[in-house]
């Protein structure tokens, strides 16, 4: 009787094809444990204007708005009707204690025509804050 | 004495079957999750209707989405070179006008052109109310 001794061999030893992939699995792993930032995302999705500014988002107490190109606005979580926006910022400002502190950031679509980001401004400005800025995206030139 | 101590044993091989599958559902979570986007603000103060500035504004239209705009009745476009001179010639701040119909990015795009031409302030007069 032949006995194929290498059959034997590699069947004992079947992790050892894998190794290399766990190796590749591991280091992705770790690519994105490290790189990425895990967040919380936001209840819609828009796409704010590219920018060359260099800004980092300051890590003030905020209120963030959310426009979509449709001009559908939200306060965090919440859709807000349009003429609403000033009276839901001041039910939202009723949490703080220090008025001063508390800044507003939109998020606003690269869509979205200056007039509503106008009439948005104007609504903030009722509600009685001061401090207002606009999110952009990074990128590399002014496109 | 011999003693019987059974048929040698050999240590249990470690299956790496389940270890991979834990790394697999780990990989996943974080590909799904993780976002690279880089964010970053644009500060856009609010003036007070008390607070009046002195300086000169030059103020800047944005006609269309295309990057028209006119200075002084002067029309160029943001990409041109000639930004650079007309705002070296200018002294004092760059206040921002739009017209109808111009989009958010357009407005960015402006506010950076006029930075990179070497104004030194830019404010968003016509924009904010």
């Amino acid at each position: 009787m032949i006995i194929d001794t290498a059959k034997i061999k590699s069947r004992d030893n079947g992790d050892d094809n894998v190794i290399p992939l766990i190796n590749i699995v591991f280091l992705m792993l770790i690519f994105f444990m490290v790189a990425g930032q895990v967040s919380k995302s936001d209840v819609v999705k828009t796409e704010p204007p590219k920018s060359i500014n260099e800004n980092r988002l300051s890590e003030l107490e905020s209120i963030d708005i959310i426009v979509t190109s449709e001009g559908e606005t939200y306060i965090g979580d919440d859709l807000v009707k349009n003429g609403n926006i000033s009276t839901s910022i001041k039910d939202k400002l009723k949490a703080y204690t220090d008025m001063d502190s508390v800044s507003v950031r939109l998020k606003v679509d690269a869509d979205l025509p200056v007039a509503e980001l106008r009439s948005l401004l104007r609504q903030v400005r009722d509600a009685g804050l001061v401090r207002v800025s606009l999110i952009t995206r990074l990128s590399e030139s002014a496109s | 004495m011999l003693l019987d101590l059974g048929p040698v044993r050999k240590p249990a091989r470690i299956s790496l079957t389940p270890l991979i599958d834990v790394v697999f559902i780990l990989l996943l979570f974080f590909m799904l999750s993780s976002s690279f986007s880089q964010w970053r603000q644009l500060d856009l103060p609010i003036p007070s209707a008390a607070k009046t500035d002195a300086r000169e504004v030059n103020v800047v239209r944005l006609l269309d989405n295309d990057g028209s705009i006119s200075i002084d009745d002067e029309q160029l476009n943001i990409r041109s070179a000639r930004l650079g001179q007309v705002v070296a010639a200018r002294q004092g701040a760059f206040g921002i006008d739009v017209a109808e119909g111009v989009n958010t990015q357009s407005l960015v795009r402006l506010v950076d052109a006029l930075k990179q031409a070497g104004a030194e302030s830019v404010s968003l007069g016509g924009v904010l109310p």
